[in-house]
């Protein structure tokens, strides 16, 4: 017996603040400018994605003391930009990395219900924490949290936001000009909460949105982030590149959902995933090594390899060997504000592992670089990519992908116009939008209010 | 900017417990130092905003395809804010916008939000009782200015209204009465309430103009019916009066406020004229 095919989601990343974000290229548009973001939006509703995501930073990274200044630096607010798509958009959803390590649980469950007001049913919120002292440095309540104390917040920051989203059922406006009555039950909004980490209470200001509350994204890839994943999150935005890797991950999270009660379909694995399209797999295939040699210069080569071997190695040729001494052990110093270095769980061993392949293959130190770190994860014509694609969420590596360009703001331009429609041709993304709200597109059951959801988006 | 100075607010954050203020005791000692460390905390708070928006000089992003570089870090800068209530080391993650500093307006009704108003803001919202008031509440805030060393910095000072108008001063005044017998009881407004006509308005507004009033912010008693008066009825008439633009000139708030564009403090040249 075969299943029916799968159904594929589709997202567009705007582009980051890393090296894979191509800024020197003459394409490369304002990663500031609206136009920037209002065109990655518009691109991708016109190919009929269900969201557009916006990630976040709350300190500048720093390098050997230093503020980073080889890539992309610096972003607009994530509700704002939101907000503002919202207006120049009508089904995309928009979804926001918003930090639960320095917020409070009242002025977020805020902006996300106004967000999803705003847009009718549209916003989803990327739950992360911050794990250093070095982003604490940009708020008054400074400091950090350990590992597992910062998901134990996050866990119970968002369950507060559930409480402020549900603290209207949706049928209080009544709005009746006749009998002056405004609120059918004086009490909407009420709440109280009381634990560890928030002691709060009070009434909640804004009436419930469209879809009760935002849909849920989680990205950590830690023991807790999976746990709190499987617990709470509606999608997880992950990053493992091979079919291997995915499927293992997709079995792993989608394993934890019976013990909460949640049925696999409730949670979608959306890993990240870049792309270069070529009119031929040749063509890509060149298309992407000359991309790899603009995303990985001299100069970021050497802090590549800084950020593994914990030291300053400007003194280097990034086109000669690879650093003959070892990696400075112990706690990573050098490179602060970028949670990839804390992947490299042992500098020394990754380091004689790169010596190795370097000396096998004749590869100089850029040239290792460019091996090891962030190939594209689909490079093809429009129809290989479509089939690998097709294949990896058939095969339960994921349930569809979060796609990062290269270029901004019309990376995704091609993609649209050649990738989607081979999808849809094949009857795994849809042709036109069937909803009008996100938890609608990502195949979610409306949430339960306990009574109709309806008055307030309507009033 | 507004301060949250309310014990029902503060319960909504959690952070600390605000004491609940009550008319009767606002001039007791310990209610006031309460007020005046509200106020010198909302002063740090622009204070950071203000140094944030200029930690990335205008010309920080430089895309230099030749270097490499993106920015140049020269040109972005700690802020390394530290007092009582805040400790920010910046940079900003967002790039200086278009106005270097976007406008800080507050409302104020008495002297420690005037003071606030005056080192702090561009733009004070204030609610004359009439014209006299409003002479002395602006002499007030520039007094407060010079305190600041602020003297020569432009601070608007708008009064605000609310306003109930028709095409007759009785209809006007018919409207506001028949929506205080649908509440059971007199409308109440920190601001002077306004019921008449159009070009009754306009007399009010010039005449408090020669107050020192850079402007006004009109607060519509009911909508859409008195903001419909005041764009298709008020409007005109202060046009006619030659008191009111006709048409947007190209540019940002700022300079449509007459406000200058702050230079960055971490400049070389607004280090040389701080």
């Amino acid at each position: 017996m075969t299943r029916p095919l799968k159904q594929i989601h589709l997202a567009a990343h705007f582009p980051g603040v890393n090296n894979t974000t191509v800024w020197s290229d003459p394409r490369s548009g304002s990663h500031i400018e609206f136009s920037s973001f209002a065109h990655l939006a518009q691109t991708a509703e016109r190919a009929r994605f269900d969201f557009l995501f916006l990630a976040e930073g709350l300190r500048l990274r720093e390098q050997g003391g230093q503020i980073y200044d080889l890539d992309v630096v610096g972003r607009p607010d994530t509700f704002t930009v939101l907000a503002a798509l919202a207006a120049v958009t009508d089904r995309l959803g928009l979804a926001g990395t918003i930090n639960s390590t320095f917020n409070e649980p009242y002025e977020v469950a805020r902006q996300f219900a106004s967000l999803d007001h705003l847009s009718g049913g549209r916003a989803a919120w990327n739950v992360v924490t911050s794990w250093d002292a070095f982003t604490g440095e940009n708020f008054r309540r400074g400091g950090f949290l350990p590992q597992d104390a910062r998901y134990e917040r996050a866990k119970t920051f968002l369950r507060t936001t559930w409480e402020l989203f549900d603290s209207w059922r949706g049928d209080e406006i009544v709005a009746d000009k006749e009998s002056g009555v405004f609120l059918a039950d004086p009490d909407a909004g009420q709440f109280t909460h009381t634990d560890a980490h928030f002691d709060i209470h009070g009434q909640f200001s804004v009436p419930r949105s469209p879809q009760g509350r935002p849909v849920i994204f989680q990205a950590g890839d830690s023991e807790e982030g999976r746990e709190f994943a499987a617990s709470s999150a509606d999608a997880i935005f992950s990053r493992h590149g091979t079919l291997e890797d995915g499927q293992k991950f997709y079995a792993d999270v989608k394993g934890r959902l019976a013990k909460y009660g949640r049925a696999p379909d409730q949670l979608l694995i959306l890993p990240a995933a870049t792309f270069v399209l070529g009119d031929t797999d040749d063509d890509a295939r060149e298309i992407a090594r000359e991309v790899r040699f603009q995303q990985v210069s001299g100069q970021t080569a050497i802090m590549f390899a800084e950020q593994l071997w914990n030291r300053d190695l400007s003194g280097y040729d990034p086109d000669g060997p690879l650093p003959d001494i070892d990696p400075e052990p112990g706690e990573n110093t050098i490179a602060r504000g970028r949670a990839s270095v804390r992947m490299y769980r042992d500098p020394a061993a990754t380091a004689a592992q790169w010596r190795a392949k370097a000396a096998a293959e004749g590869l100089s130190l850029r040239e290792l670089i460019v091996e090891v770190t962030g190939r594209q994860s689909f490079v093809g014509a429009p129809a290989t990519i479509a089939d690998t694609i097709n294949r990896f969420v058939q095969a339960d590596a994921s349930d569809g992908f979060i796609l990062v360009p290269h270029i901004t703001p019309g990376g995704l331009d091609e993609f649209a116009d050649s990738v989607v429609p081979l999808l849809q041709e094949q009857g795994v993304f849809r042709a036109d939008y069937q909803g009008s709200t996100l938890r609608e597109h990502l195949g979610l059951a409306p949430l339960d209010a306990g009574s109709p959801v309806a008055s307030a988006a309507a009033s | 900017m507004q301060i949250g100075g309310r014990t029902d607010t503060a319960a909504h954050f959690g952070r600390r417990e605000i004491p609940s203020l009550s008319v009767e005791r606002l001039a007791d000692p310990d209610v006031q130092t309460q007020i005046t460390e509200h106020f010198d905390e909302a002063a740090d708070y622009i204070e950071v905003l203000r140094r944030l928006w200029d930690s990335w000089e205008d010309d920080a992003e430089i895309r230099d395809v030749a270097t490499g570089r993106f920015v140049d870090r020269g040109k972005l800068h700690y802020i390394d804010f530290k007092s009582r209530w805040f400790s920010v080391r910046g940079p900003s993650i967002t790039p200086r916008p278009p106005q270097g500093q976007p406008p800080v307006a507050a409302l104020g009704h008495a002297t420690v939000p005037y003071r606030l108003i005056a080192r702090s803001a561009d733009i004070g919202f204030v609610t004359p009782r009439d014209r006299q008031n409003a002479a002395a509440i602006v002499a007030e805030i520039r007094a407060e200015q010079a305190l600041a060393g602020r003297a020569d910095e432009t601070v608007h000072v708008f009064g605000d209204l609310v306003v109930f108008l028709d095409d007759s001063a009785a209809g006007a005044q018919r409207r506001r009465e028949r929506l205080d017998e649908l509440a059971g009881g007199a409308y109440f407004s920190d601001a002077q309430i306004f019921a008449g006509t159009a070009a009754d308005l306009a007399d009010l507004l010039l005449n408090w103009r020669e107050a020192g009033l850079a402007g006004f912010r009109l607060r519509p008693a009911a909508l859409p019916h008195d903001l419909a008066q005041i764009t298709d009825a008020l409007v005109p008439e202060l046009q006619r009066r030659g008191a009111f633009r006709t048409r947007y000139e190209p540019g940002t708030l700022r300079g449509r406020l007459g406000l200058s564009r702050p230079a960055s403090r971490y400049t070389a040249a607004g280090r040389s004229t701080a």
